[in-house]
């Protein structure tokens, strides 16, 4: 009896040993995460294209960082905004897009603010932007998810 | 500077804004021109201190694009909104010219 419950302990043994040791593998061929974070400001009525140029402006800025080196950064920024029936009839008001070929170290922020649609009036309508990039990453071609600003904005701007 | 492209403080954004006011004031006659061009045309390029760059109407607005790295094909970097009509498209190209070509030109600045 004690031969036997000594074969399964050293069984047992055996067994987890295999089992760490191919965890430890496992664990050792997979690459650190490739981690991107983009912040979408909400809709707001550019003050320095104001000051600047006298216009008024409806703005979206945006800024995008990630924990690996990357390079061919396109960094899109979109505003819209909603008709009438809301979400129904929205539709784009302005894009624009910060295009960077060169080597891009890791946690470096990379800023797009000058996405803008001019006011035509003092019309209140309400916007939103949506960010969104592409990279190449290892080699790699990575896309970020599609994201929103916070909150929708009610601003004396139509476009 | 962030990045060779953008920028990450406000007092740069002043100046990049600026920038763009003192190009729009400075080219008025040529962004004119350019409009009625483009509004005829459809699609017309242009060459900014030695970078072919293209502007596109579509039904509703313009689309800006640059040249990729080698030069071969066309990236549309930035487009605006200005309605279908005519005359509300030769009204905002202008601004919108100046506003495209602060954006290339104020790196090499």
């Amino acid at each position: 009896m004690n031969n036997l419950k000594h074969k399964i302990t050293i069984s047992i043994a055996i067994s987890l040993l295999l089992a760490i040791s191919t965890c430890q593998g496992v664990f050792a061929a997979i690459k650190p995460l490739t981690k991107c974070h983009i912040e979408v400001h909400n809709p707001h009525i550019s003050t320095s294209m104001f000051r600047n140029q006298g216009v008024l402006a409806v703005k979206v800025d945006a800024d995008s960082v990630c924990n690996r080196p990357m390079s061919d950064l396109v960094l899109t920024v979109e505003i819209y905004k909603l008709g009438t029936v809301g979400y129904l009839f929205q539709h784009r008001v302005a894009v624009d897009r910060v295009i960077i070929h060169e080597f891009i170290p890791a946690n470096q922020k990379i800023f797009n603010i000058k996405t803008n649609a001019p006011c035509k009036n003092k019309k209140l309508t309400e916007y939103y932007g949506i960010a969104y990039a592409t990279a190449v990453v290892d080699g790699k071609t990575v896309k970020t998810l599609h994201v929103m600003t916070e909150r929708n904005r009610k601003l004396s701007c139509g476009t | 500077m962030g990045t060779n492209e953008e920028f990450d403080d406000r007092s740069t954004e002043d100046r990049f804004w600026n920038f763009a006011s003192q190009l729009y004031i400075e080219n008025a006659s040529r962004y004119e021109a350019q409009a009625q061009e483009l509004i005829k045309k459809r699609t017309i390029k242009v060459e900014l201190q030695g970078i072919p760059v293209r502007y596109r109407l579509n039904l509703t607005g313009c689309w800006f694009e640059i040249p990729d790295k080698a030069n071969k094909e066309f990236y549309k970097k930035t487009w605006n909104r200005f309605g279908f009509g005519k005359s509300a498209k030769l009204k905002a190209l202008p601004a919108f010219f100046a506003h495209t070509e602060a954006g290339l030109l104020f790196k090499s600045r």
